[in-house]
Parts: C-alpha cells; sequence; structure tokens
C-alpha cells in the first residue's frame, strides 16, 4: 500500500505531465515522461513560498489551431460521398476535439514552489482546478510543518480555507461538455444509419461509442458533487445549442431539406435534460434521506 | 530569502503587501492573476545557515567533516552529522551517504525515479509501427516485466493488461496471416 495520497489529478501535457501527492511530512512531485516518472520531494517544513499565476486561457497558438482544424472539418464536409467525408474529416476532427477538451480542462496556471533547496516549477498545479484542490491540503501542511518557526509580526496570517472560494471551477464541466458533444454524435450516427449510409454506420460508431459510457461517468461524478451540476446544467444548454446549430447547417446543405434530423436532436436534448434533473433530483432526495436518517439515529440515542 | 517570490509569466518581484492574500491580485508587471503563499520558513533560517564552528572543546563534532559542529545524528546509522551532511527530506535527518545508499538500493524514500515497464509494453503494442510484428514483442516484454515497475504512487494495473490484451489480438492477426499464406500455398500447390 502506498504512503502517498493524490492531491491533484495529471496536469495537461501529451509528452510530459506531473502530478502531486502527500507524502505526510512532505509534498511529493512525480514528473511522468509516459515511460519513466521522476520524483520531487519538497518537506513542508522546508517550503519558503509558493506562487501561482493564472495564465491566459485564449492564447494566439490556441486560437489558430481551433480555426485552422475548424476549416479543415469543413472543408472535409464538401465531398458530395459520405465515405469520403468521413475518411478525410476523421484526422482534423480528431485534432479539434483534442482541442476542444484541452480547453475543456479549465483555466491554465504556472505554479512555482521555493524550498531550501532552491525554486522549483510545480508542475502538478497546472490548472486552477488542480490549484483549488490542493492548496488547502498543502496550506494546511505547511501550517502545521513550520508551527514552530518564529513568524515576523508585518506576515499577514495565511488563510487557507478561503483561496478554494477563488478558484473553484468544476471539473465535471469538462466531463459533461465532453460526455454531451460525443453522445450527440452517436446519436447522429443512429440516425444517419440510413441504406445509403448504413454500410459506414459501424465505422463512425466505433469512433464515437465512448459517449455514452462518458455521460454516464460525468453523471455519476456530479452524484458525488451535486454543487457543480447547476454550472454543468448551463454549459450543457450552450453546447447543445450550438451543435443544434452545426446540425441544422448540415441539414441545410443536403439537397432534400427537411427537419427531421433537428427535431431527434431536439428530442436527444431533451432527454438529456431530463436526465440531468433527474441527477440533481436524486441528490436532493438522497441528501434529505440522509438528514432524516441521521436525526432519527440522534433522537433514539438521547 | 534566498529566492524572492516572482511572477510566473513575466518575472516581476512581487511586492510583500501582496503576499498571503486570500484572493489572487494582478502582477503589476502583466496584469495576470497573481497568488503568493509565503510561510514562516520563508523568514528564518531553518537549514540554510553554513555549519557552526566547533565553538569549543568538548562539543560533538561532525562524522565526515571534524571541523564542524554536529547538527544532527543521522536517523539512519545513528553518526553526528553537520548541515553540510544532511539531508533534510522527510522527518528524519539522513546523511549522505545513507542517502545515496538508500538511493543506490531502491528504497522508496530514496527513489528518484522509476522505468514505467507497463506504459513501455503498452506503446509497443499499441503505436501503430509494424505493430503486427511488435504487438507479440509487446507482449512478451509485459510479462518478462510483469512485476518490475516499481512506483512509489499507486499504479492501476489496467495498464499491462491492456497491453497483454493488444499484443494478444496482434498475435492472433498474425497466426490468421500465417494461415492464410499457408492456406494460399498449399492451394497453389
Amino acid at each position: 500500500m502506498s504512503e502517498y495520497r493524490m492531491l491533484t489529478g495529471w496536469s495537461p501535457g501529451w509528452v510530459r505531465s506531473a502530478a502531486l501527492y502527500d507524502g505526510g511530512d512532505h509534498l511529493l512531485q512525480v514528473n511522468s515522461l509516459r515511460v519513466q516518472h521522476e520524483y520531487q520531494r519538497f518537506p513542508y517544513a522546508e517550503i519558503r513560498a509558493i506562487t501561482v499565476t493564472e495564465a491566459p486561457l485564449w492564447t494566439t497558438g490556441r486560437v489558430v489551431r481551433l480555426l485552422v482544424f475548424t476549416l479543415l472539418v469543413v472543408l472535409a464536409m464538401l465531398p458530395a460521398k459520405p465515405g469520403v467525408r468521413v475518411a478525410l474529416a476523421f484526422l482534423p476532427a480528431t485534432l479539434l476535439l483534442l482541442q476542444a477538451w484541452s480547453l475543456l480542462q479549465g483555466r491554465r496556471c504556472v505554479a512555482r514552489v521555493i524550498s531550501l533547496s532552491g525554486d522549483w516549477p510545480l508542475r502538478g498545479l497546472g490548472t486552477m482546478q488542480a490549484v483549488a484542490e490542493a492548496m488547502p491540503l498543502i496550506l494546511e501542511r505547511v501550517q502545521a510543518a513550520q508551527a514552530g518557526l518564529p513568524r515576523q509580526a508585518m506576515m499577514p496570517v495565511i488563510e487557507a480555507g478561503k483561496s478554494e472560494a477563488a478558484y473553484r471551477h468544476p471539473r465535471e464541466l469538462g466531463w459533461v461538455l465532453a460526455g454531451t458533444l460525443l453522445l450527440s454524435a452517436l446519436l447522429i450516427v443512429l440516425y444517419s444509419a440510413r441504406p445509403e449510409t448504413r454500410q459506414e454506420i459501424w465505422n463512425i460508431a466505433i469512433f464515437v461509442g465512448p459517449g455514452a459510457l462518458t455521460v454516464a461517468i460525468a453523471w455519476w461524478r456530479m452524484l458525488r458533487r451535486h454543487q457543480t451540476v447547476a454550472a454543468a446544467l448551463v454549459a450543457t444548454i450552450v453546447v447543445d445549442l450550438l451543435l443544434f446549430l452545426f446540425y441544422l447547417l448540415l441539414e441545410w446543405r443536403r439537397p432534400t431539406f427537411s427537419l427531421t434530423l433537428a427535431e431527434l436532436t431536439l428530442m436527444a436534448l431533451g432527454w438529456q435534460k431530463v436526465a440531468l434533473a433527474a441527477a440533481i433530483g436524486w441528490r436532493v432526495v438522497a441528501a434529505a434521506l440522509a438528514g432524516w436518517v441521521a436525526q432519527q439515529r440522534d433522537e433514539a440515542k438521547a | 530569502m534566498t529566492a524572492m517570490p516572482r511572477c510566473n509569466l513575466c518575472g516581476l518581484e512581487v511586492p510583500a503587501p501582496d503576499w498571503n492574500r486570500p484572493e489572487p491580485l494582478p502582477c503589476s508587471g502583466c496584469q495576470a492573476p497573481v497568488q503568493v503563499w509565503v510561510f514562516p520558513a520563508g523568514w528564518t533560517d531553518v537549514n540554510g545557515k553554513p555549519p557552526a564552528a566547533i565553538a569549543a572543546e568538548g562539543m560533538a563534532t561532525c562524522f565526515h567533516h571534524a571541523e564542524n559542529q554536529a547538527e544532527a545524528a543521522c536517523g539512519s546509522c545513528g553518526r553526528f552529522v553537520c548541515s553540510l551532511c544532511v539531508d533534510g527530506s522527510g522527518e528524519q535527518a539522513i546523511c549522505s551517504v545513507c542517502f545515496e545508499r538508500g538511493t543506490a538500493a531502491g528504497e522508496p524514500r530514496f527513489q528518484r525515479r522509476a522505468p514505467l515497464y507497463d506504459a513501455m509494453g503498452l506503446l509497443l503494442a499499441a503505436v501503430p509501427l509494424m505493430t503486427v510484428l511488435t504487438g507479440p514483442i509487446a507482449g512478451v516484454f509485459t510479462l518478462v516485466t510483469w512485476k518490475k515497475t516499481r512506483t512509489v504512487v499507486p499504479r492501476p494495473g489496467a495498464i499491462r493488461w491492456a497491453a497483454l490484451a493488444i499484443s494478444a489480438l496482434w498475435l492472433a492477426i498474425l497466426v490468421g496471416m500465417v494461415a492464410l499464406v499457408i492456406g494460399a500455398w498449399d492451394r497453389s500447390r
């Protein structure tokens, strides 16, 4: 059994990523190079300072990549034969999805730790979400480890609890957005299962098949932390509207314009909303039931 | 402090009044929100001071540096060591000799890196580069290195199982291809 407890998820990165672990008396940073782990240990008693700078979400490079991949997807949709469209759009669509996923990771940041051994990058704190998750415990550990050290009068008291509120960014949002996108894509694929496209349907279904699983995971995660459900719901509605406009545009391009696809999309969106509402409702009911049971137990003990 | 807290984007020093604020404040250089936590160790000289010289006869001296006053006893070998010799990581002071020995022996608390054989097997099996050949090889590699991945943090066992499954798939494809070739050769005869 490992003595370490994970503080953050793995920071975003294709080649290199990092995560922070709590080792009781020290902070462990694991730098992963995919085929090798490198460990850095920072004893809590020796940490002098931690700095976190929020990086802009929309960098020039990111905007350019998004525009280029979107343009490539649109160009790939121009050929008449659906099979050719899928073959051409597969790579740019995958890259576009990866970019979208990167955006869904939330606001990025650059963090460093100054310890007795020097000034080091804290790559494990790569997103503000990670900062919100990890900093309260790190502050608590450092304060406990350095409780015996003299503190100068000019130094303000470190308030561990308040940093979380300043940085709250629900990770479930990302799951729901990704799940919505993939599930919607799956529904569109199912709709497209007409005789002329039936040959390619399985190829596409394999590509988007994990969508249902992703949505299930998103809902499961939301059930565990109901405070982010409202934000997720709003985000899902926004994404659904964008998807609806996109589908409408696609359908408009067909020789025989019909609203069947749009209607089906609306039905799917409605079903998702019902499921989300059920998730919220279940959470509220479960919390109420748990409270009632606890109250009954306390009364029985009294 | 040896290093002042700086904005991590523009490198400008963050002034002391902006430290330990409950919310991030905009950097005066690049306007990016910066939050700085400075701890008591940043104001005190916990371990970074030079080793104290022998003050008087009869005081304990460092085992490795006879001219230096002993600061602590090594938690591993028990020898008195000065601050030059102590590795401060962890609750116990560990002398540099024990640290090197522990690192060489692969003790978890001294481990600095760990090769991920399971990830290597998975990459070998899944990366589309002659995978018909490298896939089965990856299976053998995964089996041989089954218990060799020793990380200090928990690691999911599913990675090596995935490598093995993909490898088995490629092995089946390879066997099928060989059977097809043999069948075609037989028919041609």
